[in-house]
């Protein structure tokens, strides 16, 4: 349990590449055609942003911040659900 | 020896990540970009989970990530259902009108 010189160049070197993806979808939350296209983006970014959490613990060797990734998980996916469920009893009426 | 295992397991689910966020803007109509981002990102966060685990080495992070793992697995399909429910009443709904 210890960060050695592989492994924070290895963590490094993807922390990097998922920044770099999390552009993608702010590109597809800005010129989403519909509305579910919208929201599947958020989806997206919420969990490009549970994985950064995760090479960050292996970075800091904060075994606490599990705890945090936890809670962030279920809140933004059922975050996702709460708006589909918003818009479809609005698309309803 | 264990640390390039960590290293791989961390390098491919970052590239798989990137993989499936290339795909949410490749992709031609909903239904392909709720399969990008359901399974391709569910599956790095499971790489991710198991570098993780390899890096602590504890049961208490152990039992932890498994519940994250099965939270992500349950919770993203049922909000790409809805969705899908969704965009379908709206197709719906304007041909309805026209």
């Amino acid at each position: 349990m210890e960060t050695t010189t592989i492994l924070s160049y290895a963590a490094y070197i993807s922390l990097g590449i998922l920044t770099v993806s999390l552009i993608f979808p702010f590109i597809r939350l800005f010129k989403g055609p519909s509305v579910p296209d919208r929201v599947l983006a958020l989806d997206q970014i919420s969990l490009i942003i549970v994985a950064i959490m995760l090479v960050d613990i292996i970075l800091s060797t904060e075994l606490v911040f599990v705890d945090i990734v936890l809670v962030i998980s279920f809140i933004l996916t059922l975050g996702a659900m709460i708006i589909s469920k918003f818009l479809f009893k609005y698309e309803k009426k | 020896m264990i640390e390039l295992l960590i290293a791989f397991l961390l390098l491919t689910g970052s590239l798989v990540a990137f993989v499936g966020a290339m795909g949410i803007l490749r992709f031609r109509n909903l239904f392909s970009r709720m399969h990008a981002v359901t399974n391709v990102t569910s599956f790095s966060i499971l790489l991710l989970l198991a570098a993780l685990n390899l890096f602590a080495l504890d049961w208490i992070v152990f039992i932890k990530s498994i519940i994250i793992f099965f939270v992500l697995i349950n919770l993203s399909p049922m909000a790409s259902f809805m969705l899908a429910k969704v965009s379908k009443q709206m197709d719906n709904n304007r041909a309805n009108r026209e």
